[in-house]
């Protein structure tokens, strides 16, 4: 059972990991605006740059 | 010739508003103007076409191109360094403030505007803040540039001295969601550490690992209490210092008795301790505070007199003319301002003919014509053209800033004992009985048990039911408020409305819609030519009623008649000469009629008679808001009404009618008298909510318990207020102010609820018999109840008055 306190110490590190990540994504401003980003996935991309999303032939 | 009966309406495709009957025709599409069509072709030129399919309609139409010089002063290197975020020489950053963004084809037209303007190599919209910023080349664009052409299409950016002055960070929201993520992360590591605890499992090989997972828990409960709850702490703290117990007080009394209590228990006894509990009231807690603060970010409510002046002024040295920015203006300065322009200091007019609209700080729309020599004042817009003027005081001494400092500091004597910190205050002291009369029983019958009984019911007695159901109730309330139109600034606010008991309205701008007013005309044998004569004559005057005349006679590229001895007599008309005739527009008697000389309520009649023989009459009415006496007539039922107006006492006799009542409606009214009555009020105790609009009645906005801004945009115009309310929400005003009162009550009922779970948590508590899991359960439980209850409550609330109500229009 002496495994319980190396589990539980590695289980705690990965979910600072989490937590970490969880405060980076904060901080770089992704959830400043939470709406502009929904909208602007529907825009058309430009046939300029040519696209490179899979086209079906 | 056949007369169409049905006349088709033709929306232009730009913007959307209706065509006239002769309105521009390009390219199969129908415009109402020529703006329109113009943004169209430059739109149409640089491939931007798409603008059209996101959203029907998105145009903005321009309202008149702005003046070459307008953004002059963005070539000043000064002004320059205060805008852009990033300058070097291939690259600058600016952040600019788009108030006309409304949809999905404004952030793509935006984005794209690197399509529009050369030079510029990326923009990007943040929506809710409705702000963009822009990367560009300086070498190949400037800064001016820039902003002229996001005008030409529509979207002018709102500079003003405020966001050059201060580059506030918001940095409020991080430490919020850092704060509510790691009281989160330490919430679930805690409680599944707890299980065994809670579950009693295995119970031969407990007690090692008991006192390890109890360091854990210590380990995982420390950023909480440190990090985590530190502002509540700190408001407790800060209050018990001064004497005062608000809400944080038993908050944070409940946390470091839990704290404590377990620490104890996880060090000297080996036990598991409540820290469960710990972590999940605060998270809670913030959860709350989050909830309630993403329900008004998007808009600001601070701003100061700052927001409405121009950054700059052009400043005139004997031949030369350079742009200065206004805080530099000394006394005895010479500038120009332009037409449409305010006026930034106290000063003097120099040169040119100044007619001056002085709305902003007295609601009085109608031009003013200023003497050369005269004194002119600082928030006055010139309706001319372009006047030279001297300054007397610079900004900041000048009347209406200094209006407005002198009521800076007002705002820390109104800490209000809201509703919820005077709870909080009984709460606290209840608690403390308890606790204490426990303590003192089992000091007597089993003296073992004292500590632990005593600090069971801090622990148990959660205020977080109380600490919960005001955000959660307030913060939904307020949302939902805001779909209606109206915004307010926190739920203070909200709270404070449901206590008002007196009103006072402004008028102009308020009750009545915008400044426009109708002129009728009627006409018993006017000719072309006489109406262009009469419109001559009315432009030469600055009487009230003369420009209103002349703006709406007077087609917009009529060259008007020159027209001989014009003469104003004070009080009575203007007469004038052409080819011959005797031209006379004014009163009745004036004009040579006497039979005619009746007013209309809510109208004011100019006649216009030609050689002695009256040809027609202008009828001019001010436009009130749609259903105003119903509104006026329900709020009064519950509150006492009043009226204060900058306006002169012409809609005195109106308003009484209105109103009902001859009393507490007053005229004439500078901003200094308004503030002043609305402090008379306060200190007779009433809780005066004030409803105004413009900059002159700011102070008594500041002065008034409740604050509410009427606007017709929202983002455009807010002083600083508690709340503000869009005209369409206007006619609803008795509908919001029962909401708030329904609020109020559900949250006093929510606090029926909490006491019912506190009281079976202090059931055990009293006992000494409070385990870890029965304050595990229990706490989160009754959170979440309450937060359950207020939520549903005050939604069904909203849906019952709001959805039924007159869906009138103003």
């Amino acid at each position: 059972m002496e495994a319980l306190f190396l589990l539980i110490g590695i289980s705690l590190v990965v979910a600072i990991i989490f937590l970490v990540s969880f405060l980076w994504a904060v901080k770089s401003k992704q959830y400043d605006d939470d709406f502009t980003p929904s909208v602007r996935m529907l825009f058309d991309s430009e046939t300029k740059s040519g696209s490179n999303d899979n086209t079906s032939n | 010739m056949k007369r169409r009966e049905v006349r088709e309406e033709v929306a232009c495709f730009h913007c959307g508003d209706p065509c006239e009957s002769d309105h521009t025709r390009f390219q199969e599409k129908d415009f109402c103007c020529h703006g329109c069509k113009s943004v169209y072709e430059l739109l149409q030129s640089c491939d931007l076409e798409g603008y059209y399919d996101y959203a029907d309609n998105p145009g903005i139409k321009t309202l008149r191109a702005a003046a070459s010089e307008k953004f002059a002063y963005l070539n000043d290197e000064s002004i320059q360094e205060k805008l852009l975020s990033f300058k070097s020489d291939k690259l600058a950053k600016v952040s600019l403030k788009l108030p006309a963004m409304h949809c999905a084809s404004c952030i793509w037209l935006i984005e794209n505007f690197r399509k529009l303007v050369p030079g510029v190599i990326e923009s990007r919209v943040n929506f809710v803040k409705r702000e963009a910023a822009f990367t560009y080349d300086p070498q190949i664009v400037s800064l001016r540039r820039l902003v002229e052409q996001l005008a030409a299409i529509g979207y002018e950016p709102e500079l003003n001295l405020e966001s050059t002055s201060k580059q506030k960070t918001h940095r409020g929201n991080f430490k919020l969601i850092t704060q509510i993520g790691v009281a989160g992360f330490c919430f679930g590591n805690i409680m599944l550490l707890s299980f065994p605890e809670y579950l009693a499992i295995g119970e031969e090989l407990t007690i090692q690992y008991r006192s390890f997972f109890g360091y854990l828990n210590f380990a995982l409960a420390l950023p909480v209490l440190v990090y985590s709850a530190s502002d509540y702490l700190r408001s407790a703290w800060r209050a018990v210092v001064r004497r005062v117990i608000n809400m944080d007080v038993p908050i944070s009394m409940g946390i470091l008795a839990i704290f404590l209590r377990s620490t104890y228990e996880i060090f000297f006894e080996g036990g598991g301790g409540y820290m469960d509990s710990l972590s999940a009231l605060v998270f809670f807690l913030l959860v709350g505070k989050w909830f309630q603060q993403k329900t008004y970010d998007s808009l600001s409510f601070e701003r100061d007199f700052k927001s409405y002046f121009p950054i700059s002024v052009q400043l005139v040295e004997g031949e030369e003319e350079k742009s200065i920015g206004i805080e530099h203006i000394k006394q005895g300065d010479r500038f120009r301002v332009r037409s449409r322009e305010l006026i930034p200091v106290d000063s003097t007019l120099i040169e040119g003919a100044a007619h001056i609209d002085y709305s902003f700080v007295s609601g009085e729309s109608d031009a003013v014509k200023v003497q050369s020599g005269e004194a002119l004042y600082a928030g006055g817009r010139q309706t001319g053209a372009s006047v030279i003027l001297e300054a007397t005081k610079s900004v900041d001494q000048s009347y209406l800033t200094g209006l407005w400092n002198s009521d800076g500091n007002q705002e820390e004597e109104h800490e209000l004992e809201s509703f919820a910190d005077r709870v909080g205050k009984v709460f606290t002291y209840v608690i403390l009985f308890i606790a204490f009369s426990a303590g003192i029983f089992w000091m007597v019958f089993d003296p073992t048990l004292v500590l632990n009984a005593v600090s069971a019911v801090l622990i148990v007695a959660c205020p977080c039911a109380l600490a919960l159901s005001f955000p959660f109730a307030y913060g939904n309330a307020i949302r939902l408020a805001g779909r209606k139109g109206l915004y307010l600034k926190n739920a203070a606010a909200l709270g404070r409305m449901a206590e008002v008991s007196h009103i006072v309205f402004d008028k102009t701008g308020t009750l009545t819609r915008g400044s426009d007013s109708k002129v009728q005309v009627e006409a018993f044998d006017l000719t072309p030519l006489g109406k262009a004569v009469a419109a001559a004559m009315a432009a030469q005057s600055g009487h009230p009623l003369s420009r209103m005349i002349a703006k709406s006679m007077k087609a917009a590229d009529q060259t008007l008649p020159e027209i001989l001895h014009f003469t104003e007599v004070k009080g009575k008309g203007l007469q004038a000469e052409f080819a011959g005739d005797q031209y006379r527009l004014g009163s009745a008697d004036f004009v040579g009629n006497e039979i005619l000389n009746k007013k209309t309520i809510n109208a004011s009649t100019v006649y216009f008679s030609r050689n002695g023989e009256t040809v027609a009459s202008f009828s001019i009415q001010k436009e009130y808001r749609t259903n105003l006496d119903r509104l006026i007539k329900s709020l009064k039922k519950f509150y006492s009404l009043y009226l204060l107006s900058g306006d002169n006492d012409s809609e005195k006799e109106r308003m009484q009618e209105v109103f009902d009542q001859k009393h507490g409606l007053l005229f004439n009214q500078l901003p200094h008298q308004k503030r002043e009555f609305v402090a008379k009020l306060r200190r007779q105790g009433a809780v005066t909510a004030m409803i105004g609009d413009g900059l002159n009645d700011a102070a008594a906005l500041k002065e008034s318990d409740l604050g509410i801004s009427v606007a017709d945009d929202i983002f455009r115009f807010a002083p600083a207020s508690d709340a503000i309310l869009s005209s369409e929400g206007f006619h609803q005003l008795p509908e919001f102010f029962d909401y708030s009162k329904e609020v109020l009550k559900t949250v006093r009922l929510s606090f029926v609820l909490s006491f019912l779970y506190n009281g079976i948590g202090l059931f055990f508590a009293v006992q000494g018999v409070l385990t870890p899991v029965i304050a595990a359960i229990l706490m989160p439980i009754s959170s979440i109840t309450v937060v359950g209850f207020v939520t549903l409550r005050t939604t069904l609330l909203y849906r019952n008055k709001f959805s039924q109500g007159a869906r009138g229009k103003t």
